[in-house]
């Protein structure tokens, strides 16, 4: 019959520690349970040619490091949101939210020991909440912080993406590799599991608080947060391949986007002058007035200072609503 | 008659995991008994809900374990032989379990009142309408002990007013004069809760479960024993829930229908009592997206009546 019948309430296993850095009446039971999504913890790859279902106008999230690339289609981060991995010495964990657009790489090596991060299956502000396995804490992964647990307060070191369509991806990088649907689990990679939420602005689908509508809700954004200011580019700024040059913490960047190729990058400038958009010679997409050819991951290829490596920083794509949610002095770049 | 009335209560019900409380609709037809006539109906039913579903395409590797178990009480009364009233309070069991964690909860459910008027009974056919009402009176606000709010299918009840449609009916000395046919049709119309999980400073959660929509046909044989009657039953039902409501708009991975049968075995050792066992198996479903939807369930249902001018409780 039914256990415990008599008393009624509820009961679990999920003790957690009383202080917490956001508001626990605001933290969301998605429904799921802990690893109820279950995140991919050995990834395996194939070539680019070998890759074929990924549609053209499906996004991809890029890895670099030691000169090898990886990619991770959304198809399969839709359905897993983190995937652990690593190329050579650096230890990852791709986070992604499908709720919040956003696909931010943690480095999985926290105070000096090797984690790796699962899916709590918990929310705030619509947002994924990844958990470590080394410790059971609960992080933020908007915020880039320990909310919860025994890294509580602790900043997460956030390493460079790039987001972008698979056609340019494969036009790009040819010789990466790319993540498969072997991924130890039964699902349709084939279906997008959230209905017409990309494109629907009112759909939202936990509570967000505040809500900031200076942008629709869905209008990805390019978000870079540093100590003194937090920006954000819109894709929409980028009509043709465009190049904006800013300044961020009195230091000079490189934002460069393309609506048509669907990515939007930045770099620290290293005194780079009239640099200019080159359109149709992915991987390169920008070049300066002496002749150095930058590619997407900033790598100038060719030029006076070939060889040389732009700091790709290590902002985030994401939906407008979600980084308003979380940084509410956020500002908007406006040409 | 009194025996296709105890059996038309006895479809049982398929429920996603999204569907808080107990699932009513099976269970709200009332006897066509006589006048002044008390029914009290306990039932106890337990749902599997263990199948990973992609729109028709079974998953595998779902690292959750889920069930949910309720147990009601059932009160009918006929006022005269045309109209009766019934109520119906489910204690919920929800349980969910992953590797990594569990979470459970048990309480009230929500409480419906349902008025039935019997507008046709001519050649051993019997057709009923009803109107119901299904109150918040229910647990909504199960936390768990790290006091984040458990999600709403995790709830005993829904927080909201839900108001329900149904025509029923039967018809005995079908084919043969054993055998006997019902059906239903139910219609539950669900409005949100406007204030789930909220706190004195936070506005919380507008969630709403989608409308549902129920109709089952079946048939029942009763077989003379030395005893009483031994009553098999078999049903054909086809169920449609509309897609969750999520701050005011659709939300993924919910709505959509299922076909089941669910068949049952009744003992019947008197007009006044019922025994009835009984099993529903999922023979299709297309859903929106992805669910995790029941893969059996299980149950029995008890039931007294007893006429007030001759009874005594």
């Amino acid at each position: 019959m039914i256990a415990g019948a008599l008393s009624c309430g509820s009961d679990g296993t999920d003790s957690r520690p009383s202080e917490w850095l956001i508001p626990v009446e605001q933290v969301f039971d998605g429904g799921v349970g802990i690893d109820g999504i279950p995140a991919v913890d050995n990834p395996n790859f194939s070539t680019v040619g070998e890759t074929s279902f990924v549609p053209d106008d499906a996004l991809v999230v890029g890895v670099f490091h030691n000169g090898q690339a990886k990619a991770y289609p959304h198809q399969i981060l839709d359905w897993h949101e983190i995937v652990n991995d690593e190329i050579d010495d650096l230890k990852y964990g791709l986070t992604y939210c499908p709720l919040t657009g956003t696909a931010i790489n943690w480095n999985r090596v926290i105070d000096g020991n090797e984690t790796t991060f699962g899916v709590s299956g918990k929310l705030f502000n619509t947002n994924l909440m990844p958990f470590d396995r080394e410790t059971n804490s609960y992080w933020s992964q908007i915020r880039l912080d320990c909310v919860n647990g025994e890294h509580i307060g602790t900043e997460i070191e956030v390493l460079p993406v790039i987001e972008t369509t698979w056609a340019t991806w494969e036009q790009a990088y040819p010789d990466s590799e790319v993540q498969n649907t072997i991924t130890g689990f039964s699902r349709n990679y084939q279906d997008y599991p959230y209905g017409d939420y990309r494109t629907n602005d009112s759909n939202i689908i936990f509570p967000v608080d505040p809500l900031d509508d200076r942008l629709p809700a869905k209008e990805r954004v390019l978000t870079i947060l540093s100590n003194s200011t937090n920006i954000v580019y819109s894709i929409e700024l980028f009509d043709s391949s465009q190049v904006i040059i800013d300044t961020i913490a009195e230091s000079e960047i490189l934002v460069i986007g393309s609506k048509a190729d669907n990515y939007v990058v930045s770099f620290d400038n290293i005194g780079l002058e009239n640099v200019q958009a080159v359109a149709d010679a992915l991987p390169v997409i920008a070049e300066d007035g002496d002749g150095n050819r930058i590619t997407m991951h900033g790598e100038i290829v060719a030029g006076p200072l070939s060889g040389k490596q732009l700091n790709l920083i290590p902002g985030f794509m994401s939906y407008f609503f979600a980084v308003g949610a979380f940084y509410e002095d956020i500002e908007i770049y406006n040409e | 008659m009194i025996f296709i009335g105890l059996l038309s209560a006895t479809s049982s019900q398929a429920q996603t995991c999204c569907s808080a409380g107990a699932p009513i609709s099976n269970l709200l037809d009332i006897n066509n008994a006589a006048s002044k006539t008390f029914s009290l109906q306990l039932n106890y039913e337990y749902k599997s809900i263990n199948r990973l579903i992609d729109n028709s395409t079974t998953l595998t590797n779902d690292p959750r374990t889920r069930f949910g178990q309720n147990a009601s009480l059932k009160l009918d009364y006929s006022f005269n032989e045309r109209f009766a009233i019934s109520t119906l309070l489910p204690l919920v069991h929800q349980s969910r379990a992953t590797l990594s964690e569990s979470q459970s909860s048990v309480g009230l459910g929500d409480l419906t009142i349902v008025g039935q008027y019997k507008f046709l009974d001519r050649d051993f056919l019997i057709l009923n309408a009803g109107l119901g009402v299904k109150l918040a009176t229910g647990v909504s606000d199960h936390r768990s002990i790290s006091q984040i709010i458990l999600s709403p299918d995790m709830q005993s009840g829904s927080g909201s007013t839900d108001y329900i449609f149904r025509l029923s009916g039967s018809r005995s000395n079908f084919l043969t004069a054993l055998l006997n046919s019902t059906f239903s049709f139910a219609y539950k119309l669900n409005n949100a809760n406007s204030s789930f999980a909220s706190t004195p400073t936070f506005p919380g959660r507008n969630f709403a479960f989608g409308d549902e929509a129920l109709a089952i046909i079946g048939f029942n044989y009763q077989h003379i024993a030395s005893n009483g009657f031994w009553v098999p039953d078999v049903n054909f039902k086809y169920r449609w829930t509309d897609a969750n409501i999520e701050q005011q708009t659709d939300a993924p991975n919910s709505g959509g229908y299922w076909l089941s049968i669910p068949i049952g075995l009744s003992y019947v050792p008197s007009e006044k009592l019922s025994i009835r066992a009984f099993t529903e198996i999922p023979i299709f479903q297309k859903l929106n997206g992805l669910q995790i939807t029941t893969d059996y369930t299980v149950g029995f249902q008890l039931n007294y009546t007893f006429k007030t001018d001759n009874d005594i409780l």
